[in-house]
């Protein structure tokens, strides 16, 4: 992992949504794999599990997927982060059927709020 | 015998100008001497020196302050330094020395043009009366149209021989070239001296002007010539030119008449860029600001299309018959821009960020080991040497040969490491890094065999050639870490520091560091009582804290980057 962000134009097309929003709990928590490798060695493809969290947003960047005010639930698939109740930030998120998937290398601290706007605004988004 | 200097001015003006390439006590820098000479119980020698330097004061009011406060001891110092220091003299300064010891009577003047006191209102001095004085700034006029013969009349001496020139724009530190022309047209000698006294510092670096410069490829390398009468530079100034492609630097000095040395030659070829720096003694000395390229004309593009093997990309950019994903793209650019720095380190899009983070800490720490660890061949090929080294032996040498194919994006720029804080295109990208990150994959059998994690001390040891310590971070006393930090980054051993892997990685979110990442270690520093560590991302963005830039440099206090980061790996001196 810690592969470096992607860029945005590559991810925003594929986006349904984007929200600011404050993990509230970690609704369903999927067992670790436990590491094997060299301790002294980064960048390993060891990747946290995957998680469900209760987001709540308080302000939509683009998307209806979720509400101002309200709440919702998304997938933190298997990847290079992990999250607890009170991270923050910007989540772009994607819909996968019915539920809803967090999209990002590193979710809510994978872009700032300004460059997510700016390319929503650049791909039709916004 | 060596000189036995007693008193402690004098003394410590002899060490300093003894380190100088070729010391001179000037007409100038000889007021420090007298300065010291005049002090006493009357005046201390800060205000010997500024009576010394006020504007009008003749030859003869110097010496006499000089004098009044000169010791039977001084009068031996002054004595080794005329008969044993060696040091080249200006004949004004020579006999103000002598004078002083009683060994020749004064001269109050000094040929027909003597400049007085420093020229803080003006160019002050002694000519003959009525002869006009005309001056020239040798620093400002390379970057207009005079000749050095095209002077301006700054002033005429009054019937006691005393005049007070002006000249616009005169800055600290710029060379003043004068002389005097008599009533019948006649002239006298040059007389040059560097203005002093105008600002706090001199910040005016010499011009250097490109378009006076012709570059020729020869079969022996590249002839520079001066292509006009006009100057290209101050007299003295360096200027360093450095050869873009293979990164070989050439420096030479500014003649007297602001031209290049005869027959001034470059290594390189033809169709070969040299970036151009100028420093004038005192700004720009370490040639960081450039001021222009120059090509080369001619040279033949085939040279580059030299094609070797190339590695494998990583698993994750392969079709599923295993034809990569991106194309390969020649790049052409140079190898440094500027040197390696840390900030030219940008990771790529693959899972190896121990490899940009301990190449960024080598180049912070010994840029020159990067500098010379690859070459370029000349034939679109570069030879990079690593070292078989690890934590516990010294290797042996380990050459490898790579062309300048890189897998590169649709929309421009590799996919792997490239080079920040420029273009990315095929022909200007910085090259060192993503070169050599390609050699290293050839070395280890691909992109894949790179790019699924590693050890940065590990990779800081096969650059370096040289053993590494690792130092597992938890419980460990941060005064004695930061003591640790500190010798190492004093002695430019290479450092690099891992965070904790992914079971721990909701301790990261939010934090501005990352799980299972490498950072380059720069060194500590202590504000208001408080440690930090001083880091970079190989991302060459994404910081700890917001410090206004987001390039990847960051500190972070040395606590919590003892509770984030589980490992510190430096290289052994």
């Amino acid at each position: 992992m810690a592969k470096p962000p992607e860029p945005i134009d590559e991810v925003l097309p594929g986006a349904d949504a984007a929200v600011l929003a404050e993990v509230t709990r970690v609704v369903q928590q999927d067992p670790q794999k436990p590491y094997t490798g060299d301790p002294m060695a980064t960048s390993t493809p060891h990747p946290a599990a995957r998680q469900v969290v209760e987001l709540k947003v308080s302000k939509v960047l683009f998307g209806s997927l979720a509400k101002a005010g309200g709440t919702v639930q998304a997938v933190k698939p298997e990847g290079a982060y992990a999250l607890r109740a009170g991270n923050h930030g910007p989540f772009v998120l994607k819909s996968a059927g019915e539920k809803v998937e967090i999209l990002g290398r590193f979710g809510p601290d994978t872009w700032p709020e300004g460059l997510v706007s700016q390319a929503a605004k650049k791909h039709g988004k916004q | 015998m060596p000189m036995r200097i007693k008193d402690t001015r004098i003394r410590s003006f002899t060490e300093t100008l003894s380190r100088e390439a070729t010391p001179k006590i000037s007409d100038a820098n000889v007021l420090d001497i007298l300065a010291a000479v005049g002090d006493g119980s009357h005046a201390s020698a800060a205000k010997v020196k500024a009576d010394l330097t006020k504007p009008g004061i003749t030859r003869k009011e110097q010496f006499d302050l000089a004098a009044k406060g000169l010791t039977s001891s001084e009068k031996s110092d002054l004595g080794q330094l005329l008969d044993k220091s060696g040091f080249q003299m200006d004949a004004g300064a020579k006999n103000f020395l002598e004078a002083l010891i009683g060994r020749a009577p004064l001269q109050e003047t000094f040929g027909p043009l003597t400049i007085t006191g420093d020229q803080k209102n003006g160019i002050a001095g002694v000519a003959r009366p009525g002869e006009v004085i005309e001056a020239i700034n040798l620093s400002a006029a390379p970057g207009g149209r005079l000749h050095l013969t095209d002077t301006m009349v700054i002033g005429t001496a009054d019937a006691s021989g005393k005049f007070l020139g002006t000249m616009p724009d005169v800055r600290e530190g710029d060379l003043i070239r004068m002389r005097t022309r008599a009533a019948d047209g006649s002239t006298s000698d040059w007389l040059t001296i560097q203005a002093k006294g105008i600002e706090a510092k001199d910040t005016r670096n010499a011009i250097v002007n490109l378009e006076r410069m012709d570059l020729t490829a020869g079969t022996d390398g590249i002839s520079v010539t001066h292509n006009t009468a006009r100057p290209l530079s101050e007299p003295g100034a360096k200027l360093r030119f450095t050869n873009v492609r293979t990164g070989e630097k050439v420096d030479v000095t500014v003649t007297d008449k602001g031209s290049l040395p005869e027959g001034l030659k470059l290594p390189g070829k033809a169709g070969d860029e040299f970036k151009v720096a100028g420093s004038d003694g005192v700004n720009n000395v370490d040639f960081a600001s450039v001021a222009g390229t120059l090509k080369v004309p001619g040279g033949n593009d085939n040279l580059n299309r030299v094609d070797l093997p190339d590695p494998k990309m990583h698993k994750d950019e392969l079709n599923a018959d295993g034809t990569p994903k991106y194309k390969l793209e020649r790049f052409t650019g140079p190898l440094f821009i500027d040197g390696a720095k840390p900030d030219d380190v940008r990771q790529g899009a693959i899972g190896n960020c121990y490899f940009p983070a301990a190449l960024a800490a080598v180049a912070a720490a010994r840029p020159d080991v990067i500098e010379k660890m690859i070459k370029d061949n000349g034939d679109g090929t570069y030879t990079v040497t690593f070292n078989s080294a690890s934590s516990w032996s010294v290797g042996r040498p380990v050459e490898i040969k790579v062309d300048g194919d890189l897998y590169a994006r649709s929309y421009g720029g590799p996919i792997y490491g490239g080079s920040l804080g420029g273009s990315t295109a095929p022909d200007k990208m910085e090259l060192w890094f993503p070169l050599i990150e390609k050699a290293y994959a050839q070395w280890k059998g691909s992109y894949d065999s790179i790019g699924n994690g590693g050890v940065a001390g590990q990779v800081m040891s096969e650059v370096m050639g040289k053993t590494y310590s690792y130092e597992n971070l938890s419980g460990v006393n941060t005064d004695r870490l930061y003591e640790r930090i500190k010798k190492a980054a004093d002695n430019k051993q290479p450092m690099a520091a891992g965070t904790y892997g992914t079971e721990d990685a909701s301790r990261y979110t939010n934090t501005g560091v990352y799980a299972h990442h490498a950072y380059s270690v720069l060194g500590v520093e202590e504000e208001n009582g408080t440690k930090y560590v001083k880091l970079r991302n190989p991302w060459g963005q994404s910081e700890h804290g917001y410090d206004g830039k987001n390039d990847g440099f960051f500190r972070i206090e040395i606590g919590k980057f003892t509770e984030l980061y589980r490992a510190i790996h430096i290289v052994n001196p």
